[in-house]
């Protein structure tokens, strides 16, 4: 289990990351979605260890993660851009990490290899950047982390690939309890996988919760009355994105289901609709909620 | 995991990375050293069978060159070789991408820093030492403790320079400003202490001739310690060429990079853990020692800045010495604050990539600004007394008084230098020294600036128009000796601290005013002189007679008889200890016998030249002059001093 306590981190003047707490259980995926610039990247950093907290703690199996070899070992963290140095194969970062990660597992490596198909024997640095990422993917998998933190891993890779990866990483997580959390702005690979999601803006959590949780806390409304109508009838409503086209309303709905669509029914509607939203328009409205709109 | 391990993993991860670079290192070195041996060995051979005239080497040219050779090439390129690998190998922090990967592996950041350190060490030292072995086998071990010192020297400060990278690649946040805070300090520290040492000494009377020494000059400055340690050291006696041996400048040498490195390394494993991994590529990581660098390099470059404008536009001719002085300094004021502003404001530039943050930084142009100045006054207005400065009679225990270029030295001992606790000659020579302080402050205007003309400008010795006059011309025309190259002074004052000063010929025209007391004072206290240097080094004698009296007209002797210059001289002691030294320069009353002795025996070349005044009262010299060795016709060498 990651149990995140009040954690900062500045740079300078910029407060990536602002008093954020979280706990992520162990055997889940998380994603981790949010503005440009919201403090994903950093948060992950913090939690790879690469970078020590200004103020709070990061706690993995109890533990204090920053310089802790025991937790760094059964972790492996998939940056953005992954380095790879100018002569580096495949084969020569496998024969360097197996003598750093105590977990890591030959055999799985080999089929690993053969499930990617990357030339081991390659330079990596000359390789496409899907193939990059994939080299980064069977590396850190072949680690056996117990906890894996991926930072726009789908970025780059073909849709054949994304789907084997998160197989990949459905499979480690039922097999293993591997417990993953990936950033992304392609919410749909949220949508696949994830059981929660961290949503940030400017280093402050706007959201945490499951996924499906976050989908159903709004929804999209059309409805459609006999008679005109005035938008007071709406008044005390959680609603957003307010349009309307003669009687014909069309809105978000922020609340239970069940709540909304009682409260709209004794309005005597003649037509009304409610959709959930998809996780990519749960996301943007939950953005707007925090002033950061669609312009 | 054990991270014994990790360190072995990434040691020889980091020494694989570097194997197509050292291969080039190992290469140049083999090249340099045993292969000019070999090629050596092998012009002889075949000079020997007559065939190749061409690639004969001169006699002798083998024992020198292996010497130099270790020192140049391995000196060279270990230094650069070693500053290369360890800016790469340290790169990684320099680096976000990087540092990501590194940051997130399971090995600490010391284990990791130390052992890529330990990879750079080897991969620079060990080829030294195998190529130095090498080369010493190819010239069958000739001359081989020495070049195993060489080496070692080198050894010692390749690792003071891998050390330094290292520290410098923590402190910044990329490699261009590590490489240009390295290159800064290889030359500007050097430049500081040279200015720190040469300043007083050039334009404050007194200062101690030449303040540093090779070791504090490149104390930071390894890419020069390389080359300074070996080579030479730089001592008050000047250039000492090949100074081998475990003398008390070698083992500092040794003591001060070994402790360097230590130190340095010490303060990297401290610094690696605290350095914030995001400040990879950025301007710097730790600002301590950018702010030392900038500050050292603005007010250097402005010192030099000032005092060349102060040079070019100070000569203001016909004036006084105030108005020279003024000059000077205005001039100084702008060219130290144009230079040190245009410094700190170009390494902004270079720091920075940019003007960021320059408002903040100002602060330092002016710490920078305060500081340079206040060192330039407190030297040039002499705010501590240092020139005037002379000691009250009573606090002194002893004087030591000796004529510059008059020295000879035998074991360490100046023979020709006067050492006396003579209360009452003490007080002469405080007399003498507080006449010359006092028209020094005169002369100066009570500054002490590099502002020209203050003195005449030096008589060309090859000038055409400088009429040459010698010793032997002044002795024999004018009974007047020629005024030796200034003096240096020490006072052993009673709580056992010393002031001691030395003056060059610049202030002759002062030191001139004084100095026939001040002869008259040096002869009559040193009045063992003639017995203090062993007659075994006397070369020659040569007698200058310009008196009547004893019989003769103005004639002249020389001999190099050692019989006859034991005879003279025991004459000369005996009448010495019973008339005493002859003060009376009056022409017509005088002879004198010049001995010149020369020391042969140390190292050191020296000589010395006596001169020893009599008159008629030297019965038992005039009688051996007389009888044994008076020649008449002087050696042909000698003619063109004769009339």
């Amino acid at each position: 289990m990651i149990e995140i306590k009040g954690l900062t981190k500045r740079f300078d003047k910029i407060t990536a990351v602002n008093n954020i707490s979280a706990t992520i259980q162990t055997g889940t995926i998380c994603g981790l979605a949010g503005s440009n610039g919201s403090g994903k990247s950093t948060l992950l950093r913090m939690l790879s260890g690469v970078y020590e907290p200004d103020e709070g703690s990061i706690i993995v199996d109890g533990e204090l993660n920053f310089e802790n070899i025991s937790v760094k070992g059964k972790s492996y963290y998939v940056s953005d851009y992954p380095f790879f140095s100018n002569g580096a194969t495949l084969t020569k970062l496998a024969s360097y990490l197996k003598n750093i990660y105590p977990n890591w597992d030959n055999e799985y490596y080999y089929n690993l290899c053969k499930i990617f198909r990357v030339n081991p024997k390659g330079k990596v640095i000359n390789m496409s950047k899907g193939l990059q990422r994939q080299v980064a993917i069977i590396l850190a998998f072949s680690t056996r982390p117990k906890y894996l933190y991926l930072d726009e891993i789908f970025d780059g890779l073909d849709p054949v690939i994304r789907q084997s990866l998160k197989k990949l990483i459905v499979e480690n997580v039922a097999d293993n309890n591997m417990t993953v959390i990936i950033s992304s702005h392609n919410l749909r690979e949220f949508n696949d996988i994830c059981d929660s999601m961290l949503l940030l803006h400017q280093g402050e959590i706007v959201r945490c919760g499951g996924v499906e949780d976050m989908k159903s806390r709004a929804f999209r409304v059309q409805i459609a009355f006999n008679d005109e109508m005035s938008l007071d009838l709406f008044k005390g409503m959680d609603i957003r994105n307010m349009n309307q086209n003669g009687r014909l309303f069309s809105f978000i709905a922020l609340g239970d289901e069940q709540d909304i669509g009682n409260h709209l029914q004794s309005f005597k509607p003649a037509f009304m609709e409610m959709l959930p939203l998809t996780l990519e328009e749960a996301f943007i409205n939950e953005m707007e909620g925090v002033g950061y709109e669609v312009i | 995991m054990k991270s014994s391990k990790h360190f072995k993993t990434i040691f020889f991860d980091t020494v694989k990375r570097f194997i197509p670079l050292s291969i080039a290192y190992w290469g140049l070195l083999a090249f340099f050293f045993p292969g000019i041996e070999a090629l050596y060995e092998l012009s002889t051979m075949l000079n020997n069978i007559g065939s190749l005239y061409i690639l004969k080497f001169p006699s002798g040219f083998l024992g020198p060159m292996s010497q130099f050779e270790v020192c140049i090439v391995c000196g060279f390129f270990g230094i650069v070789f070693s500053a290369i690998i360890a800016f790469i190998a340290f790169s990684y922090l320099h680096n976000k991408r990087q540092m990501d990967f590194v940051g997130s592996l399971p090995v600490s950041r010391r284990t990791h820093f130390l052992a890529r350190l330990t990879a750079v060490m080897a991969l620079a030292i060990v080829p030294v030492i195998v190529v130095t072995f090498t080369g010493s086998a190819v010239v069958g071990f000739a001359g081989f403790p020495r070049t195993m010192e060489l080496m070692l020297r080198i050894c010692a400060v390749i690792a003071g320079n891998i050390s330094l990278v290292c520290v410098l690649s923590i402190c910044s946040g990329t490699v261009a400003n590590t490489v240009i805070s390295y290159v800064l300090i290889s030359f500007i520290y050097p430049m500081f202490m040279l200015l720190v040492g040469i300043y007083p000494t050039a334009f404050v009377p007194g200062v101690n001739e030449f303040l540093m020494n090779a070791n504090s000059v490149t104390l930071l400055s390894p890419i020069s310690a390389v080359f300074t340690g070996t080579f030479s050291t730089i001592s008050n006696d000047g250039m000492d060429n090949f100074s081998f041996g475990f003398d008390a400048g070698t083992v500092f040498f040794y003591i001060w990079w070994v402790v360097f490195t230590v130190v340095l390394i010490g303060i990297s494993a401290i610094l690696i853990k605290k350095r914030k991994t995001e400040r990879a590529q950025n301007s710097y990581a730790f600002v301590a020692p950018y702010v030392v660098i900038r500050f050292f390099t603005s007010i250097c470059v402005g010192f030099l800045g000032g005092l060349l404008l102060g040079e070019i536009f100070s000569v203001v001719p016909d004036s006084n010495v105030d108005s020279k002085n003024i000059t000077f300094i205005a001039v100084f004021l702008i060219g130290f604050i144009i230079f040190t502003f245009i410094t700190h404001l170009i390494m902004h530039l270079i720091y920075h990539k940019g003007m960021g943050k320059f408002a903040k930084w100002l602060i330092l142009f002016g710490v920078e600004a305060v500081v340079g100045l206040s060192i330039f006054f407190t030297i040039s207005t002499d705010a501590i007394g240092y020139v005037t400065y002379v000691p009250s009679v009573n606090d002194v225990k002893s004087v030591e008084f000796s004529f510059n270029d008059h020295e000879f030295i035998i074991d360490g001992v100046d023979y020709n230098k006067l050492k006396t606790e003579d209360k009452a000659v003490i007080e002469k020579i405080l007399n003498f020294h507080k006449g010359v302080v006092n028209d020094i402050k005169e002369k100066h205007g009570g500054m002490y600036l590099p502002v020209r003309y203050i003195y005449p400008p030096m008589v060309d010795y090859y000038d055409e128009d400088f009429e040459y006059t010698d010793v032997y011309d002044d002795y024999r025309n004018n009974i007047r000796l020629v005024m030796p190259n200034g003096y240096t002074i020490k006072f052993n004052l009673k709580d056992g601290s010393s002031v001691k000063r030395y003056y060059d010929s610049s202030i002759q025209s002062i030191v001139e005013k004084y100095y026939s007391d001040l002869y008259k004072i040096f002869k009559t206290a040193n009045v063992n002189e003639i017995g203090k240097i062993p007659q075994e080094y006397a070369e020659d004698l040569e007698v200058f007679i310009n008196m009547d009296s004893i019989g003769y007209d103005n004639d002249y002797s020389y001999t190099d008889n050692e019989n006859k210059i034991r005879g003279l001289m025991k004459a000369i002691k005996k009448d010495y200890r019973k008339v005493g030294y002859i003060s009376d320069f009056s022409r017509g009353n005088y002879c004198c016998i010049v001995v010149n002795y020369e020391n042969e025996y140390s190292d050191e070349y020296s000589f010395s030249q006596e001169v020893i005044e009599f008159d008629s009262r030297y019965v038992n010299t005039i009688k051996y002059l007389k009888e044994k060795m008076f020649v008449k016709n002087p050696p042909q060498d000698y003619s063109e001093y004769m009339e």
